[in-house]
C-alpha cells in the first residue's frame, strides 16, 4: 500500500483532527514531510513523543520521505504524510512520490496570503503550484475535516 | 508566587481566568495566549513568548494548555528546551480555581503535583451519584 492520504497542515498533528483522518483512511502512520523539522532533532523528538495512541509517527526530509515510501519497509502499512507546506508537496511530487491527491487542511494567514476557504490562507505563488498540480492531474482539495463538503479548484 | 500563563483554542483561556476569578478573586501574574482561528503556530509561539515576558518578575512559572497534542500544548513544548517551567495539559476551571488559591504557599513543582493529584476529582458523573442513592 504505502501512501493511503497526503494532507497539507501546517499545523501537522494537532487535537483530534488528525487522528479523525487515520480513522477515515484508516491509515495509523504518520510520517511528516519537511526538511528543516527532520534536522532539528529536539522538534523531531517531541512530535514524535507527543504522537496520538496507537500512531506511529516519524519526521523525515522530503527526499527521504519519498524514497522509504518507494521502498519495502511500509510496503504493507497504510501511511499519511503531512506535509507542512504547498512546496513540500511539490517537493514530493518532484522527487518521484506517486500520488493523485492532495488535502489541503491547514494553512494559517501571514503577510502576502488571502483567505481561499474558511479559516486556510494561500499565497499567489502557492495557488499557482496547486494548479500547475492539477494540470498534472492531481486532484486538489480544500477540506479541514473528512465530514464537511470541501472545496476543489 | 508563582506567575500562570494559559494558552488555549480561541479565548477559552482568558475567559477561564475571568470565571475563575469570581471565585477568588481577582489575580495577579497572569498571563495567557489565545490561538485564534486563521493564525499560524508561529503566532501562537510569538504570543507564548510575550506572556512569559509579561510575567519576568515570577521566579517560576506553571503553564495550562487545553488539549494533549492540540496546537497550543504543541506550541509551549518547543519552549521547554530553552527556559524551565512546569506544564500542565487539560486545563479546566476548577483546576484553575486550585491552582489561584495555592500559588501564593507553593512553588511551580508542588502546584503542578497538587493539579495532577487533584485532577481526577475535577470531573464528575452527576447522574451516576444520583442513580446510586
Amino acid at each position: 500500500m504505502g501512501l493511503v492520504f497526503l494532507r497539507i497542515d501546517d499545523r501537522l498533528i494537532h487535537g483530534q483532527i488528525v487522528t479523525t483522518w487515520m480513522k477515515e483512511v484508516n491509515s495509523n502512520i504518520i510520517i511528516i514531510a519537511n526538511d528543516l523539522l527532520a534536522k532539528d532533532s529536539f522538534m523531531k523528538r517531541m512530535i514524535e513523543l507527543a504522537a496520538p495512541p496507537g500512531v506511529k509517527v516519524e519526521v523525515r526530509g522530503v527526499k527521504d520521505t519519498t524514497e522509504v515510501l518507494g521502498g519495502e519497509r511500509f510496503e504493507k502499512d497504510r501511511v499519511m504524510v503531512l506535509a507542512k507546506t504547498v512546496e513540500d508537496v511539490v517537493g514530493l511530487h518532484k522527487h518521484g512520490l506517486g500520488f493523485d491527491y492532495v488535502n489541503v487542511g491547514g494553512m494559517g494567514a501571514k503577510a502576502g496570503t488571502k483567505v481561499v476557504y474558511r479559516n486556510i490562507s494561500c499565497s499567489d505563488t502557492q495557488m499557482e503550484l496547486l494548479h500547475q498540480l492539477k494540470a498534472e492531474g492531481i486532484e486538489i482539495e480544500f477540506k479541514i475535516v473528512p465530514n464537511e463538503k470541501g472545496m476543489k479548484i | 508566587m508563582v506567575g500562570i500563563i494559559i494558552v488555549t483554542h480561541g479565548k477559552f483561556g482568558e475567559e477561564l481566568v475571568r470565571s475563575a476569578e469570581m471565585i477568588t478573586g481577582k489575580q495577579e501574574y497572569i498571563s495567557t495566549a489565545s490561538f485564534m482561528p486563521g493564525e499560524l503556530t508561529e503566532d501562537l509561539s510569538k504570543k507564548i513568548r510575550s506572556a512569559f515576558d509579561e510575567l519576568v518578575d515570577c521566579e517560576k512559572i506553571l503553564v495550562f494548555a487545553d488539549i494533549y497534542g492540540g496546537s497550543p500544548f504543541n506550541c509551549v513544548m518547543p519552549i521547554l528546551k530553552e527556559r524551565q517551567f512546569q506544564c500542565i495539559s487539560g486545563v479546566n476551571l476548577p483546576l484553575l480555581v486550585e491552582a489561584f488559591l495555592n500559588r501564593d504557599s507553593m512553588d511551580a513543582t508542588e502546584l503542578n503535583q497538587l493539579c495532577m493529584t487533584m485532577c481526577h476529582q475535577t470531573i464528575k458523573d452527576i447522574s451516576g451519584i444520583i442513580q446510586c442513592n
